[in-house]
């Protein structure tokens, strides 16, 4: 039995696209959703039909809770998929879909909300026995002023990692080093906060020094079963973003799976959770864990559970939604070999990691065995700055870690990108570094051996040809040269001088 | 022939392409920074296939390269690199007036405070403003002790990057060391 006969996907980029491919899969019917910069976007024309939000800044369009509503109601959906970011976390978007009598497919609404308040998370977890990172402090008793933080920060001891409680993705977060930066980092963080989540509150974390990011993969079933579908690797990271995700990791062993896993079950049962979530912990040194967040939401990085377990998360979801038995027992499960992803970001690598916008003037995707891409990049598009930078994700899965990153390595020099600086240079340079082939990784990878990367400085003379013959062939208007700019006024990338970047930004 | 100007990051090329027989001849003086140029003949057997694809002989078979133009911009990607060359057109790129310093928008964004005003002294480090994209919060710093000769913007404003911002006429002495004329110690 079809679970829906018709479904919005409130997304836009590669994740509305990987949730429509399933419900075609499954003969769900799919309606998309577009702000006016995505009226001809490839998830647009994945989807059965497509209904326009509004303008192209988020907030007046992919955040606009009535709008989405409306769409679904008008569409004749039964229930929504939120994706990820954007509503996907908003315990009020979830109890608007139930009230508009739409099915939303997610956790319940007051997991998201336990979950979603890093205060109220700790207070759970602390609750169910999850060991949590020396932090709070945890009983506010109202407002946290800044001289209750730093006689927090002192107790603990530096450093210490300031964060916003509503917070995610690294936005709202610093690490304080010593006492003297401590009122900055508060004042920068809270406004930070007020602006991407709407609330200031701000807590305080003892710092670690070079842990491991390893999540584990939860899901709670229509039968009330709380389950994990083992751990993903996400040490690699920069700006507090992952960018290479793999499964299983190499610092954990069945042990130490079994007791993480169970830890992070026992999360998911803590708050009532059903559906797909991620249970994320710091792994240090010595084998201890602790409990960070719990993401009430399909993740970025679920290609490689589906690829190691060979199951599709996103059905999974749909079918749980609608109260329905999963297709598979966790128990019979049986992981196959090694599965990697890197995530392909316009941004410049040599320049901290600065979001990039700019046409995409020529572009080629890995195939072959192994290799997946979820991607919603189209020759001829232009990146823009409204939404996320990253372009697509590229996922490959080998016998083994060497045969996966192997893989990957070649999936890498498959992949090009011209006409918006992108990290693929940067990912393969992570890809072929002897620490990351030997597994030894933390969150301080980046920082530790790739600090000040940037791409050779005088390009082999090979490229000067190319880059001769390109200028000297083609006209100097775009309009006869690129797809992008075919017929179109100049736009801001020919009017442009000189990009300069790196003006005394922080990291 | 005429010299075609290419520029890479601190290296500049001054490149003449010429058709021999089978193969195309390039010849490229490449000068960094301030040292003398140096000159690389190269004789390729080149193909140019479509969608930017081009295919070079080479002693061990032929290798694959991409390369396109926008405007006065190529992007290359060879051998596992992609490099972005401007094309020189003869004119200085666009700069401050010399020996000034601009500070300019490093990526898409909206401003969102404005901490100093013209006429101010800063210290080198110092944050001039503060600019939001994606969410995330960039602190533009002073890159120079100097005086702020002028704001090009104000909270609230969309940047696109390379946009100038703040302008700072630098001074070599430390502001806080040496106070200025007219001001009683």
């Amino acid at each position: 039995m079809r679970p829906f006969a018709r479904v919005l996907v409130a997304n836009r980029g590669e994740i509305a696209i990987r949730v429509m491919r399933t419900l075609r899969e499954m003969e769900i019917e799919s309606v998309a959703v577009f702000s006016d910069a995505d009226r001809n976007a490839p998830h647009v024309l994945a989807a059965d039909q497509a209904r326009r939000l509004g303008p192209a800044p988020a907030s007046e369009s992919y955040l606009r809770i009535d709008r989405v509503l409306e769409a679904a109601v008008s569409s004749g959906c039964q229930a929504i998929h939120p994706g990820y970011g954007f509503l996907s976390e908003n315990a009020a978007f979830a109890e608007a879909c139930a009230e508009a009598g739409l099915v939303f497919i997610g956790p319940p609404a007051e997991a998201m909300r336990v979950m979603g308040s890093k205060l109220a998370a700790r207070r759970a977890m602390q609750a169910a026995g999850v060991p949590l990172v020396p932090g709070g402090p945890d009983d506010p008793g109202g407002r946290l002023d800044d001289e209750a933080l730093s006689r927090f920060a002192a107790g603990i001891g530096y450093p210490v990692l300031v964060k916003a409680s509503a917070g995610g993705g690294g936005k709202g977060m610093r690490l304080v080093h010593a006492p003297a930066e401590l009122s900055a980092a508060l004042a920068l963080c809270r406004s930070e906060a007020q602006l991407a989540f709407g609330e200031g509150t701000l807590y305080i974390e003892k710092y670690l020094e070079r842990p491991r990011h390893i999540e584990f993969q939860v899901f709670g079933d229509a039968a009330g079963r709380s389950f994990h579908l083992r751990e993903r690797e996400c040490s690699v990271q920069r700006r507090h973003q992952k960018v290479v995700e793999e499964t299983p990791s190499p610092a954990v062993d069945e042990g130490l799976r079994e007791r993480m896993g169970e830890a992070a079950a026992a999360a998911a049962r803590a708050v009532g959770y059903r559906g797909a979530g991620t249970v994320e912990f710091l792994l240090d040194a010595t084998g201890a864990f602790y409990f960070l967040e719990m993401n009430t939401r399909l993740q970025v990085e679920h290609p490689v559970t589906e690829d190691l377990l060979g199951i599709d998360l996103v059905a999974a979801q749909i079918l749980t939604a609608a109260g329905q038995p999963l297709p598979w027992a966790p128990d019979a499960l049986t992981p196959r070999g090694h599965a990697i992803e890197c995530r392909l970001y316009a941004e410049d690598p040599a320049a901290g990691f600065l979001p990039q916008a700019g046409p995409l003037l020529l572009v080629r995707l890995p195939q072959g065995p192994g290799v997946r891409v979820d991607g919603a990049l189209r020759e001829g598009d232009e990146v823009t700055a409204f939404y996320d930078p990253m372009l697509a994700k590229i996922i490959a899965t080998g016998a083994d870690r060497a045969a996966a990153v192997a893989r990957m390595e070649r999936a890498l020099e498959e992949t090009i990108v011209l006409g918006v600086p992108t990290n693929r240079d940067f990912l393969l340079e992570v890809i072929r570094h002897k620490a990351f082939r030997a597994g030894d990784v933390s969150t301080h990878f980046i920082a530790e051996h790739l600090s000040g990367w940037s791409p050779p400085s005088i390009p082999p003379d090979e490229m000067v040809a190319l880059a001769a013959l390109a200028a000297s062939t083609s006209g100097p208007n775009p309009a006869s040269g690129s797809a992008a700019g075919r017929g179109s006024a100049p736009g801001p990338w020919e009017r442009l001088g000189p990009l300069r970047f790196g003006v005394g930004e922080r990291t | 022939m005429s010299d075609l100007g290419l520029r890479s990051g601190e290296a500049t090329f001054a490149v003449q392409v010429r058709p021999e027989g089978e193969r195309t001849v390039f010849t490229l003086r490449r000068t960094v920074g301030e040292s003398a140029p140096i000159e690389v003949v190269l004789a390729l057997a080149i193909e140019r296939r479509g969608g930017g694809e081009f295919v070079i002989a080479g002693p061990a078979g032929p290798r694959r390269g991409h390369a396109v133009r926008h405007g006065d911009v190529v992007w290359v990607e060879f051998a596992g690199s992609v490099q972005r060359f401007e094309i020189a057109r003869g004119v200085p790129r666009r700069r401050g007036v010399a020996g000034h310093d601009e500070i300019v928008a490093p990526m898409p964004g909206q401003v969102l405070r404005v901490l100093v005003a013209e006429g101010d002294l800063v210290e080198k480090g110092q944050t001039l403003l503060v600019v939001e994209a994606m969410k995330m919060q960039i602190e533009l710093a002073a890159p120079h002790a100097g005086t702020v000769l002028s704001i090009a913007v104000v909270p609230g404003d969309k940047v696109l990057p390379g946009v100038p911002l703040v302008e700072i006429d630098p001074i070599a002495a430390v502001p806080a060391a040496t106070p200025a004329p007219g001001v009683p110690a």
